[in-house]
């Protein structure tokens, strides 16, 4: 099914390891945003 | 003692909280992406392509969608573009012959003489020319004004390295320029709607809906889905990527490969499109209509999460305004739990914008940079001033600073129980007052007033208010007809 024309592995790699990086980078952007608003929420009822 | 009428407000007003809650399951689940994804599976893999491109009077787009293509990083040779054109009566023949002497080999011209059926007959006619061929390995299926970033053939070829793996997604990204507030509204959406949603929906394991605007499906799935797109519906691409994975292939989203799309840059405009949405959803809706709710028949689109999740989205309209009959019967019948439970009903929906708005922010810092704004006026001012009201525990409409209002009844306190009603009902009435400036802009109304009152109002609300077009639409069995969207070829790509 593969043509026989192939990037150099090195790049298709470096695409690879970007990608993934990408969306661990999103993992933790979640994580913290999720946990700003867990404090948010916290000293909101402790004030109120 | 409740009794059963307040019991059933009671019900409503959670009813109304589900699209809220079912979204934010969802947007809870973007994360794990950055675990579990199709990446590990994914090869150097660069199988012969098909572009199928469907065009009607796309004079004005087309070369450069051709011209992005012809810059993409895929070996020379694997690929190949096909014009379908629709009969255009514009230029478009005479780009089309440009491009083949600018591209030979490349750049092939499909023209049908009857043309105006819509797009998935248009692509049925590209198709069945590949498919009577065996060049083609893969077919990606895309919109004449769409433009590739360079690696993002690449980006979505890789998966068919694996093959349970019939078709992928890229993520259609707003590139109009200039922007407008409209076209910046929709990249929001887009943040949320694809580059977060469509990761939830690869860690669920299903998706819905790979965008017409890139598709890219192997030969063997396109076989298998019947060699052909179906055209009883309005929306051909959820219905074909439903078909994909009951055929038991998986249809996945890459966040990575990215394409930009110009747009609808009139509320009309948008109106028309969404409504063509709308209605091939609720059409999708019946004609999958025995695997809803039925996980034996489909533990994809069977399984009740998901279900949820389609129909707080497909009737959101009905949910939200169930909660707002909710809050004013409660306010009427059990006027004591009335603050309560517009309190929690808000706070909760505000603690859901705060999150979905802060993280689709860092999702796409990229066009949140340029969208920023409308991320945050996405559900409207009003909106987010009912939710500090419910946030806050403030009281403005009584004069007694009770509520609801008691004592003698006065001009001030009967206002101040219209206002009391408003607030209540707000989730509904938003998507009331999101038509009245849909049809304000309808009427000529200037630009500015149309964007002061879409900011107040929100754009979230006018999404909703044609859903509730799509809804009567489809209830009235009004006609179906394919509205294309006209491109003017204002999305560039970013440099």
């Amino acid at each position: 099914m593969t043509t026989g024309v192939k990037i150099a592995l090195s790049a298709f790699d470096a695409m690879q390891a970007k990608d993934k990086c990408n969306e661990r980078r999103v993992l933790w952007s979640e994580a913290g945003v999720a946990a700003f608003l867990a404090l948010l929420v916290i000293g909101y009822v402790l004030v109120v | 003692m409740i009794d059963s009428l307040t019991m059933l407000c009671l019900c409503l007003v959670l009813m109304g909280m589900t699209p809220t809650l079912a979204t934010l399951a969802q947007f809870l689940m973007v994360g794990l992406h950055g675990i579990w994804n199709h990446y590990p599976e994914c090869a150097n893999h660069t199988p012969r392509v098909a572009f199928i491109l469907p065009a009607w009077n796309e004079a004005d787009v087309l070369g450069a969608s051709i011209d992005s293509l012809m810059g993409m990083d895929y070996p020379a040779g694997a690929w190949r573009l096909y014009i379908v054109d629709d009969a255009s009566t514009d230029r478009t023949p005479e780009v089309m012959r440009e491009k083949m002497a600018q591209y030979p080999g490349a750049v092939f011209h499909l023209r049908r003489e009857k043309g105006g059926q819509g797009k998935a007959h248009t692509l049925n006619h590209g198709i069945r020319e590949i498919l009577a061929g065996n060049w083609a390995e893969a077919v990606m299926i895309m919109d004449a004004d769409v433009l590739f970033e360079p690696l993002t053939l690449r980006r979505m070829a890789r998966h068919l390295a694996d093959p349970e793996v019939g078709g992928v997604t890229a993520y259609v990204k707003e590139g109009s320029e200039p922007s407008s507030l409209l076209s910046r509204f929709i990249a929001f959406e887009y943040i949320t709607a694809q580059a977060a949603a469509r990761r939830a929906q690869n860690v669920a394991g299903g998706i819905p809906c790979m965008a017409g605007g890139a598709q890219l499906h192997t030969r063997e799935n396109l076989i298998a889905i019947g060699g052909a797109i179906d055209t009883s519906t309005l929306a051909e691409d959820t219905y074909t990527t439903i078909k994909t994975q009951i055929c038991g292939h998986r249809a996945l989203f890459d966040p990575n490969a990215i394409v930009w799309a110009e747009e609808p840059d009139s509320m009309v405009a948008l109106w028309k499109q969404r409504l063509r949405w709308g209605r091939g959803n609720l059409q999708i809706t019946l004609a999958f209509r025995d695997l809803w709710f039925r996980p034996s028949r489909s533990p994809k689109f069977g399984n009740p999460a998901f279900g949820v999740l389609w129909f707080s989205i497909a009737l959101m309209p009905v949910f939200m305004i169930l909660g707002s009959v909710g809050l004013i019967g409660l306010f009427y019948l059990w006027p004591a739990w009335a603050p309560l439970a517009f309190s929690v009903l808000w706070s909760v929906t505000f603690i859901n914008y705060l999150f979905q708005t802060l993280f689709s922010f860092a999702i796409d810092p990229q066009a949140a940079r340029h969208s920023w704004f409308e991320g945050i006026a996405f559900p409207g001012l009003l909106s987010l001033g009912v939710m500090m009201l419910a946030v806050l525990g403030l009281k403005p409409f009584t004069g007694s600073g009770q509520w609801p209002p008691t004592g003698e009844w006065s001009w001030g306190e009967i206002g101040g129980e219209i206002g009391v009603l408003v607030i209540l009902g707000w989730s509904a009435l938003s998507t009331l007052a999101a038509w009245a400036v849909y049809r304000l802009d309808k009427a000529g109304a200037p630009k500015w007033l149309r964007d002061f009152l879409l900011v107040l109002v929100g754009y979230g609300p006018l999404l909703c208010a044609i859903s509730v077009g799509a809804i009567i639409g489809q209830l009235r069995s009004a006609d179906l007809k394919w509205d294309k969207t006209i491109k003017s070829g204002k999305a560039r790509l970013p440099t």
